[in-house]
This record gives C-alpha cells, structure tokens and sequence, in this order.
C-alpha cells in the first residue's frame, strides 16, 4: 500500500465537507516554559470534529489531554513558552481574536466547560442559581428572574432540583454540584462543551447517573462534546469518536465503533488491553516503563521505547496514516 | 431570605450573650485587681480610723474622758465612719456590688481626679474621653482598612512586578508600635520642621467657630492616625495580597473567567467576595490589637481619650476611674467583636451556629 499521510481533517468519514465540522484544530501547539525546560505539552496535534458528535480524548495522566482542553478554552497559565496553530471553531478563527473579544464571542456563548467534580467549582458565597444564571445575565443581558427562570428550567433538565438553586455550594453534595455546574455550561446553549473529567471524582453510581444525564442532554440540546479523561470505560458510553495522546501528540483518532473494537495504534491497543472486560475473562495488561519526558522527548515515534512492535522506521516521526473504516493513527506499521 | 435573617439573628444573640458573660468576668477581674484583692479596703481602713482618731484627739470636749470611756467612743465613729464606706460588710458581698454597678455603668465618685468640666462622677469623666478616643482610633483603622483592601487587591494583579516585591520587602516596617513612629514623626513634624502640633486634641484657647474647631482637631488628628497607618499598612498589605492571591487561584475563578465574565466582575465577585471572611478576621484582630496599644499611643500624643486617662489613673492609683475606664473598654471590645462576628455570618453563608453542615 503506498505511504499516504494525509490530515485528519479529510480522513474520518460520515462527514463529507470540511464545513460541516464544527471545530478544526490543525498543527496546535502549546508549550510551557519552567526552571528545568521547555514542556512540550501539546505537541503539533490536528484534528476536527463533526457537529453533535462527542470525541473522548484518552491518554493517561501527564499525556496533555486537558493542556489540549486547556489550549482551546484559552485558560492558560502564565508560564506560556510556545502556543501557535490554528483552531477554527465554527467558522472563527480563535487564535485571531483578541482576549477581550473571546470574552465576548465565544466564551461561554460558543464554548462552555465542565471542570472536574471538585468542591471548587463553585464560589462558596454566592447562591448557586445565581451562579448558573449568571451567564445569562453577563453576555444576553437579561434580568435576573428572567435568568433564573431560565436557570430552573436548565435544572430540570441536568436532574437537579430546583430549589437547589438557592442554596450554597457547600449545602450540595459532590454530583449535584456537578449537575450544577453542567446546567450552568448548557443555559447559553452554546455549541461545544468541553468536559474535563466530569465524573472522576464521584462515585460509581453517580458517575452512571451522570453520564446517562449528559447522553439525554446531548440528545435534547444539539451540543458537541469533546470528553477528557482516562476512565475508558466511561468514555464508551458517549463517545462517537475516540482520540489517544501520547507525550502531548495525538497517535490515534479513530470512529469509537471502529476503536473499541480493534485500536490501530499499537498504545491504544495496550490501553484497552488494561481495561477488564465483564464477559471475557482475559489477563489484565499493562505496558513497560512509562511515558518519555516532555522536557527532551525522544526523536521518532515517542511511544517507541515502550513498544513491543518496535522497528528501525520507529526513530522517523510517524505522519498520520488513514485506516481501514475511517480514523487516522500515527504508527509506521500502518505504512505497510 | 427570612431564613438568612433568622440564622442572622439567632448568631447574633448567641454570641452577644457569650461575649456579655466574656464582658461580665473581665469585669469582675478588674475589680478585684483594682481592690488588689481586698487589701484597698484595709488600706481605706487604716486611713479612716487615723481620721476619725485625729478628730476625736483634736476634740477638746472629749479631752477629760477616762480612756475606756474615749475607747468606747472611737469604736463607735470608727463603725459609724467604715458603715458609711461601706466598709462593714465582707469584701466579697461587696466586690459583687461593685460588679453590677460597674455593668451598669454606675461607677460612682472619683478619688482626686475630675472631668474638664469639673465633675467627679466617674461616668461623666468617662464619657468626656470616650468620643476622642473612637474619632481617632475609628478613623485609623477605616483608614486602614479601606486602603489595604484596595492595595492589596491591585498588587495580587500585579504580582511579581517590582511594586509588589517593594511592599512586600516593606513589610518589616511593621514591626515597631504605633507609638515609636508616634515618637519619630512628632520629631520630624513638629520639633523638626513645625507643620504640626506635638499632640493635644484641639488649639489652646479652641477657636470659637465650628469649621475653625473642626480644622484644629483634624490639624490635631494627622500625626497620630498616620503613625496608625505607617504601623499598621506594610503588613496589612503583604498579608491581605497574599488572601487575594491564594483566593485567585481557585477552580471557580478560572471557572468565572472561561464563563466570559469580564476582569472587573471576576474580582469583585469571585476575589474579593470570598477573601473578606478572612480580611474581616484579620481586620478584627488588628482592631482589638489597636485598642490595647491606644493607652501608649494617646499617651505620646497627649491625646485626652479613654487610654490617657487609664494612664493618668494608674499614676493617681484612682481605683474608681481605673475600674471604669477599664469597664469601658471591656464593652468596647466586646462591641467590636460582635460587629465583627455579626459582618462575619453576613458575608460568608457557610457561618452557622450548632447546626450540621450538610455537605
């Protein structure tokens, strides 16, 4: 088969025209500056993603899942060394607007956010109705019982209940502050919402109930999703696509139909050779050594020392090869 | 709403009766250091029996009498005499007495000293002293107060810049008291370069119109507020900008700010909103700090307030006004804390008394 590296962008299928995509992130990086180096936290990723559809983002801890999330919120800290590339979410170019206008345009009109279900979310002294009404308030100009009609009804749709609203952050309990917090992220009805591990710090049954909320949600309000985290098995539940980073490059993005079954990659393999499966019984995996510095990364495929496929071709940078039943995945055993 | 105002309300009553117990013992303490534990009375003892002896010697009608006869008749002026001090029942009995007059206020004659206008009543020595002393220390510490706040606020934006790590390389300059920059800038102001006057409260004779007065005391009013402010400013500020930038760095502040709310509205309500519970404690304690180092300071500056007139009793050993000028700043504080309490559980929601916090 002849080498083909082409751009995620023309590769995954279902979506015939690029205009159709939502967002198109193309050669994003973002490093940060510290006292031992420059981190290479997002190293050269590109992908896009379709309207309405979810994309999991997968990678263990330290592989630049969230800097990625962090890089298209524009929630960056001050230590920025490198943050350059292109991410045009419906049809603007973000990296061209100005703070104050990104304010305006896109934060929270276009672009909402899901932080962790920590305690912190929330400010501990203003009423949480208010809180989720306050976008309303703050970017559409309406008045408060007009917002926080609205918030009521955003409320009953994430599950929490209403009178809720009027009460403290520090009176709700781990996932009723988190369905605070996704109604607050759905009352501008913007187009993308990024969720940022929105479940890891709950319980299993709340974690379930969370998730079967943002299934209904997704199917009532038209948003697109792109889903941190590292819990595999709760990505599969919403997921329409998948995409693996790896030391801050993207190595695999893939349909999930396509990806639970047969990942391309070969560390997307082992990833979901780590997760046990209830109706099979099979050795739990785990894979050698651990992930290279993102100080000095190593030329070449950076997973290459830790994989078990390993060949000379390895030491080139791997391009993005198209795969069989649509996806695309950075490894030079796809070349053949 | 009515349930904010009915938790407002059973804190605020909880704590008033526990700071009116707190203010009730320190008062009882007072009087028994004052009395030094009784020994005042044996004290007033010895010198009324000297007098009444003096009298009854100095009595030429009473010269002839047999000595068990003149015994008899001392004894009967001594119990008559120590009955009208009040002196025949037990200290105890009696310091609880003074424990209810002094609650209520009721402090009763002074020894030697009297107010400006005369009187010995030792209320109306206190209350001629009391609004010296609230205009001057109310003044500094609002002062204080607000511009710390603002400061403070405006350096945790600029953290790192060389005005930050200028206040906070200034902060030592904290450490002296109020009284020693008190000393120093009467030197430089008044000795050195005469803008200012050594201290006093007003002009000697007062200027007869009201904005002529007004500008005296405020004339008056400068070296002693901004020793205050010099003593107090460099920590506040360090400290203060070290809230405000560990409150900024909080989940819900990169929350307000990925919302689209614009700078001004993250700090206001995001910033500075959830750190005044602890600028407010710490406000307090510097308050409370203030009124005990006031004696010292009013002293220096010969400001005529409640602490120089502490100072003034203690030299005069004048127990009555001791008693009551210590009583008054035992209210004081107690006001202050409550104030400060009652602010408190205004500002932060999560402030309840006994009830479980639900979480």
């Amino acid at each position: 088969m002849a080498e083909r590296s082409i751009s995620a962008k023309e590769t995954v299928r279902d979506q015939p025209n690029a205009s159709q995509f939502l967002l198109n992130v193309s050669n994003l990086r973002l490093y940060f500056k510290t006292t031992k180096g420059v981190v290479q936290a997002v190293d050269n990723v590109s992908f896009s993603l379709g309207r309405r559809r979810s994309l999991a983002v997968l990678g263990e801890s330290g592989c630049g899942k969230t800097s990625l999330a962090r890089a298209i919120l524009r929630l960056l800290p001050r230590n920025i060394h490198t943050f350059s590339g292109e991410i045009v979410l419906d049809g603007v170019d973000l990296m061209k607007l100005d703070e104050e206008r990104f304010r305006r345009e896109i934060r929270w009109r276009k672009l909402s956010f899901v932080p962790q279900a920590a305690m912190n979310a929330l400010n501990p002294v203003l009423r949480v109705g208010y809180q989720v009404a306050e976008p309303l308030i703050v970017h559409f100009g309406l008045d408060r019982d007009e917002a926080f009609k609205r918030a009521e009804e955003v409320a009953r749709v994430v599950g929490l209940p209403v009178d809720f609203l009027n009460r403290y952050a520090f009176e709700l309990s781990g996932g009723m502050r988190q369905r605070a917090i996704i109604a607050m992220a759905l009352i501008t009805r913007p187009e993308l919402i990024i969720l940022d591990e929105p479940t890891s710090a709950l319980d299993v049954l709340t974690q379930a109930n969370i998730m079967n909320s943002l299934k209904k949600i997704k199917q009532e309000f038209d948003v697109t999703y792109i889903l941190i985290t590292h819990d595999i098995a709760t990505s599969s539940e919403l997921a329409d696509e998948v995409l693996v980073m790896y030391a801050g490059q993207l190595v695999e993005h893939s349909p999930a139909a396509r990806f639970y079954k047969t990942p391309a990659h070969p560390y997307a393999q082992k990833l979901m050779a780590s997760v046990p499966t209830l109706r099979e019984d099979k050795t739990l995996e785990f894979i050698p050594g651990q992930p290279p510095s993102l100080i000095n990364p190593p030329k070449g495929c950076r997973f290459a020392q830790r994989c078990p496929y390993r060949f000379e071709r390895c030491a080139e940078d791997p391009p993005a090869f198209s795969l069989d039943g649509g996806g695309v995945a950075r490894c030079w055993l796809l070349a053949r | 709403m009515l349930e904010n105002l009915k938790r407002l309300f059973s804190y605020f009553s909880v704590r008033s009766f526990l700071l009116l117990f707190t203010v009730v013992v320190a008062i009882y303490l007072i009087i028994i250091i004052a009395n030094m534990g009784g020994y005042m009375d044996k004290i007033k003892e010895s010198e009324i029996m000297e007098q009444v002896y003096n009298t009854v010697r100095g009595n030429p009608a009473l010269q002839r009498l047999s000595p068990s006869e003149l015994r008899a008749i001392l004894d009967k002026q001594i119990e008559i005499a120590k009955r009208q001090a009040g002196l025949d029942k037990p200290f105890i009995t009696r310091s609880l007495e003074y424990l209810i007059r002094g609650i209520t206020l009721n402090f009763g004659r002074a020894e030697q000293m009297t107010s400006d206008s005369g009187s010995n009543q030792v209320r109306l020595i206190l209350l001629e002293r009391l609004p010296h002393t609230l205009l001057l220390w109310g003044t500094a510490d609002l002062l204080v107060f607000f511009v710390s706040v603002f400061f403070a606020l405006a350096l945790s934006r600029r953290y790192g810049s060389f005005i930050d790590r200028l206040s906070v390389s200034l902060a030592p300059l904290s450490t002296p008291p109020v009284w020693f920059y008190g000393i120093l800038l009467i030197l430089l102001f008044a000795s050195f370069l005469r803008l200012l006057p050594y201290g006093g409260f007003v002009d000697a004779p007062p200027p007869s119109t009201t904005l002529a007065y007004v500008l005296s005391v405020i004339k008056h009013m400068i070296l002693p507020v901004l020793s205050v402010f010099i003593a107090l400013i460099f920590s506040s500020l360090y400290s203060w900008r070290t809230f405000f930038l560990i409150y900024s760095s909080e989940d819900y502040v990169e929350m307000a700010k990925a919302k689209g709310l614009s700078s001004r509205a993250i700090e206001r309500r995001y910033i500075l909103r959830p750190t005044l519970p602890p600028i407010v404690t710490s406000f307090a304690m510097m308050m409370i700090s203030l009124w005990m180092g006031g004696i010292v300071t009013e002293t220096v500056f010969a400001w005529p307030g409640l602490g120089r007139l502490l100072y003034d009793a203690i030299q005069h050993v004048d127990t009555p006004v001791i008693v009551g000028s210590n009583v008054i700043y035992g209210y004081l504080l107690a006001i202050t804390v409550l104030l400060l309490d009652f602010l408190y559980a205004a500002l932060d929601p999560r402030v309840r008394l006994g009830g479980a916090r639900r979480s």
